[in-house]
C-alpha cells in the first residue's frame, strides 16, 4: 500500500487491466474523471462539479473529453472508491510538486487527482499532436496526486539529450522537455501517411532533460482491426 | 484433475491435465489446443429450453463441449474465453459456498458434478445491465466452476451494502440482493456518466471485473467517426 | 542485439540494443519509440513475381509485407510493439524452417530470411486476409500473439484451433480437420476447424483468438 502522505492507494490488475483502489480518509475528497467509478462503499458522497469554471470545462468538452469530473468524499468515516478508466490499460501515479512542476498527459488520460491540482486543456493546433486523436493536451499544474492511464502498459523513459516517440504513442512528459512534431519519411512506405501501409511517420522529438511516458499499444490500431465489423450507417 | 489458470489478468487461459477417464464440460469455442487423445462431443447446455432461455436473455452460448479422456495416459487441454480478461474458480460443495450466480457470458468451464441452471433474476438485475435471467450453478457433491469477467477479476465480501456501477458485476451469492439505482437522479446521472449503479444489499461474496465493456465501447465510438 | 520483453503477457513490448552496424527488420508501424540517431527506411516485400502494382494490390488481398529496415552507426535503442494487445517471443532459428501466421510476425535480425510463398493452409484462412511466411537462416525472431503464447512439443499429434496457431516448426506435418466426432457439432460447439499437427517438433499457440473478439466486439460497434 503506497502513501503519498495524502492517500492510500493501491493499483490492481496492471498493465493490461488497471484499476486504482483508493482507501479514502474520513472528509477525505479526491477528483475523478466522469463515468470512471467502478464501485464504492455507500458512506462516499459523490459530487458532480464543471472543474475550473465553465471555459474549462468547454474546453475539455471540444477536447473530446467530459464536461464534468465527479468528487468523491468520504462522509464522516473511511471507505473505498474502485476506479476504472474506460480504455483497459495502464495507471501510473505521479506527484506534483507545486511552483514549478508542471505535468502534460495526453486528453483521454486523466483518472484522477487532489483537489489541489489544477487541469487545464491546452490546444495543440490543428496539425493534430495525435495524428488523428484529440487535438488537445491536459496541463496539470499545483501541488498534490495525479493518476493517469494508457492504452497497453506504460514504460517510462528518462531523456537526456533528444529522444523520438511516434506520436499515438506518448501518454505523458514533465515540461521540461521542450518537443516538435514532425513526419520521419523513412518509417512509412515512400513518405506515404495512412495507417495501412506501414506507420504514418509522425513522431514527436523530445528534446532536454526530463521524463517520458510512453504506451506499449496504440488505441488507432485496435480501432483500425474492428473496423471490418462494422455494418453501421456512418461511412 | 490438474488445472492451473496462466496468464492472468488480461489473457487469462485454462490449462488442464485430464486423467484416463475424468472429463470436464466447457462454453461452446472454448477450446483453444489440445491433446489428440480427448475426444470431444457437443450438447445443448443444461437442455434444449433453459439453452434457449440463456441463450436469448442472459448472453451463453446455446451449447456446451464435453472433453473426455477416455486413454490410458493423462492428456493435456487449454481452454479460454473469446473476451479478453482474468478466469477464476471456485469450489462448489461442502458447507459453504453451495451456489454462485453468474453473469450472462462469465460462465466457462465445469466439472462433472456441477448443475446449470437459469433463473429468473428479475427486473431489477435487467435495469442494471445484468440481464432478465443469471446463471446458477450449484453442485451436486463437490465440483469446480471457472468463469471469466473482462478486465481482472477482484473478489469482495459485502456485509450489508456495497455500490457497483452497473457492467461490473461478474458473479455473486444467491444471498446477495440487487437494487437499481440511478446514480444521482436522472440529470445527475447523465451529467456524472455514472448512469446506473447498484445499490448490493445482503451477506455474501462477490466478484467484480475492472472494467465494463460498454465503457469501452462507448469510448470506440467516439474514436470511430 | 539484445531483447528485453516488458509489460508481458498482455501489452508486451520489446526494448532492442542495436550495436553499430547492426539492422534490425520489423513490420512497419512497429516503431513505438527510439533513439534519435537511428536510421528508418520502409519498402515494400513482394510475394512471389509480379509487378509493383500488383503487389501493392496482393496487400490490400493481404497477401504482402511492408517493412522497415532500422540501422544505426552508434549504439542504440529502440522500442518495437505490435498491433493488439498480447505477448512477444523472441526465437532463435537455427536448424529448422519456422512458419509464421503473417500477422504474428513482428521482427527479425537482417539474417534471417523472409519468404511469403508458404501455400499450406491458404484455404482456410484467406477469408481473414492471413497468410503465412516461411522463415529460414540464422538469428533472432520476435512473435506477437493475441494472448499469452505457450510451445508445445509434438511427439505423435497435437490439436490446435485454427484461431489459435501463431508458428510451428516445418517439421511437423498437418492436416485440417473438424474438432469433434460430427461436421454439426463441430460448428455449433463453436470449434469449427481445427489442425492436426502430427510429427516432431515445435508448434507455438495463443490463448486467443482475435478474429472471435473482433466478431464479438465489432458486431457490438456497429448497433447504432
Amino acid at each position: 500500500m503506497a502513501a503519498h502522505d495524502e492517500y492510500h492507494y493501491t493499483i490492481d490488475h496492471a498493465p493490461a487491466y488497471a484499476s486504482l483502489i483508493l482507501n479514502l480518509k474520513p472528509n477525505q475528497t479526491v477528483v475523478v474523471e466522469a463515468s470512471a467509478m467502478a464501485a464504492m462503499d455507500s458512506c462516499i458522497q459523490m459530487d458532480t462539479k464543471v472543474r475550473g469554471g465553465a471555459m474549462q470545462g468547454l474546453k475539455r468538452m471540444l477536447g473530446g473529453e467530459s464536461l464534468f469530473m465527479n468528487e468523491f468524499t468520504a462522509q464522516g468515516q473511511g471507505g473505498q472508491l474502485y476506479v476504472s478508466p474506460g480504455v483497459p490499460g495502464d495507471i501510473q501515479h505521479y506527484r506534483l510538486g507545486g511552483s514549478q512542476d508542471s505535468l502534460m498527459v495526453q486528453s483521454s488520460g486523466f483518472v484522477a487527482a487532489s483537489p489541489t491540482v489544477n487541469v487545464d486543456s491546452q490546444f495543440q493546433g490543428l496539425k493534430g499532436f495525435f495524428s488523428g486523436e484529440s487535438l488537445f493536451l491536459l496541463r496539470l499544474t499545483g501541488a498534490g496526486s495525479v493518476w493517469f492511464s494508457s492504452y497497453g502498459g506504460i514504460v517510462e523513459i528518462p531523456v537526456e539529450g533528444s529522444y523520438v516517440v511516434d506520436t499515438g504513442y506518448i501518454v505523458a512528459f514533465e515540461e521540461s522537455l521542450s518537443y516538435h512534431v514532425e513526419m520521419l519519411g523513412g518509417l512509412s512506405w515512400r513518405g506515404i501517411r495512412t495507417g495501412l501501409l506501414g506507420g504514418d511517420g509522425l513522431v514527436c522529438r523530445f528534446q532536454g532533460r526530463g521524463r517520458l511516458w510512453i504506451q506499449s499499444r496504440n488505441l488507432y490500431n485496435l480501432v483500425n482491426f474492428l473496423r471490418p465489423m462494422q455494418t453501421s450507417s456512418s461511412s | 484433475m490438474n488445472y492451473e489458470i496462466r496468464y492472468k489478468p488480461a489473457f487469462a487461459a485454462i490449462f488442464i491435465t485430464l486423467e484416463p477417464g475424468e472429463r470436464i464440460t466447457a462454453e461452446a469455442g472454448a477450446m483453444a489446443s489440445m491433446d489428440a487423445g480427448i475426444t470431444m462431443t457437443t450438447q445443448f447446455m443444461g437442455g434444449l429450453m433453459p439453452a434457449l432461455l440463456r441463450s436469448w436473455f442472459g448472453g451463453e452460448s446455446l451449447f456446451t463441449n464435453t472433453f473426455i479422456n477416455r486413454t490410458p495416459e493423462p492428456k493435456t487441454l487449454v481452454l479460454s474465453q473469446a473476451m479478453i480478461g482474468d478466469i477464476e474458480v471456485l469450489q462448489l460443495g461442502g458447507e459453504e459456498n453451495a451456489s454462485l450466480c453468474l453473469e450472462g457470458g462469465a460462465y466457462i468451464a465445469s466439472t462433472a458434478r456441477i448443475d446449470l441452471s437459469v433463473r429468473w433474476a428479475g427486473f431489477n438485475s435487467w435495469l442494471a445491465g445484468e440481464g432478465l435471467f443469471k446463471l446458477l450453478v450449484s453442485s451436486k457433491g463437490r465440483g469446480l466452476v471457472f468463469f471469466g469477467g473482462y478486465g481482472g477479476l477482484t473478489r469482495r465480501q459485502v456485509t450489508g451494502d456495497f455500490i457497483v456501477d452497473s457492467g461490473h458485476l461478474v458473479a455473486y451469492e444467491p444471498s446477495i440482493s440487487l437494487n437499481v439505482r440511478f446514480a444521482k437522479g436522472i440529470i445527475g446521472s447523465i451529467a456524472s456518466g455514472e448512469g446506473m449503479v447498484n445499490h448490493l444489499k445482503g451477506n455474501g461474496m462477490i466478484y467484480l471485473q475492472s472494467r465494463s465493456i460498454d465503457s469501452f465501447v462507448q469510448f470506440l465510438r467516439r474514436k470511430i467517426r | 542485439m539484445e531483447i528485453e520483453l516488458l509489460h508481458q503477457p498482455d501489452s508486451a513490448i520489446a526494448k532492442i540494443h542495436l550495436a553499430p552496424g547492426e539492422e534490425l527488420i520489423a513490420q512497419a508501424g512497429a516503431m513505438v519509440a527510439m533513439s534519435s540517431h537511428i536510421n528508418p527506411s520502409t519498402s515494400l516485400h513482394r510475394g512471389k513475381g509480379g509487378s509493383l502494382m500488383g503487389a501493392v494490390g496482393r496487400m490490400l488481398a493481404g497477401q504482402s509485407l511492408f517493412l522497415s529496415v532500422f540501422r544505426t552507426a552508434i549504439p542504440a535503442e529502440i522500442f518495437l510493439a505490435p498491433k493488439l494487445m498480447g505477448d512477444l517471443l523472441i526465437c532463435d532459428l537455427a536448424n529448422s524452417n519456422l512458419v509464421v501466421q503473417s500477422g504474428s510476425y513482428l521482427a527479425s535480425a537482417s539474417t534471417v530470411n523472409l519468404d511469403l510463398g508458404f501455400q499450406g493452409l491458404k484455404s482456410v484462412f484467406s477469408g481473414e486476409g492471413l497468410f503465412w511466411l516461411d522463415l529460414s537462416g540464422i538469428g533472432s525472431v520476435l512473435l506477437t500473439s493475441f494472448g499469452g503464447i505457450y510451445t508445445i512439443p509434438v511427439n505423435g499429434e497435437y490439436i490446435v484451433d485454427t484461431g489459435h496457431i501463431v508458428a510451428f516448426e516445418k517439421s511437423l506435418s498437418f492436416t485440417i480437420d473438424k474438432a469433434g466426432d460430427s461436421w454439426l457439432g463441430s460448428f455449433l460447439g463453436g470449434e469449427g476447424f481445427v489442425c492436426r499437427f502430427q510429427g516432431q517438433g515445435k508448434v507455438y499457440c495463443q490463448t486467443h483468438n482475435n478474429y472471435a473478439l473482433r466478431r464479438q466486439v465489432g458486431s457490438k460497434l456497429s448497433t447504432r
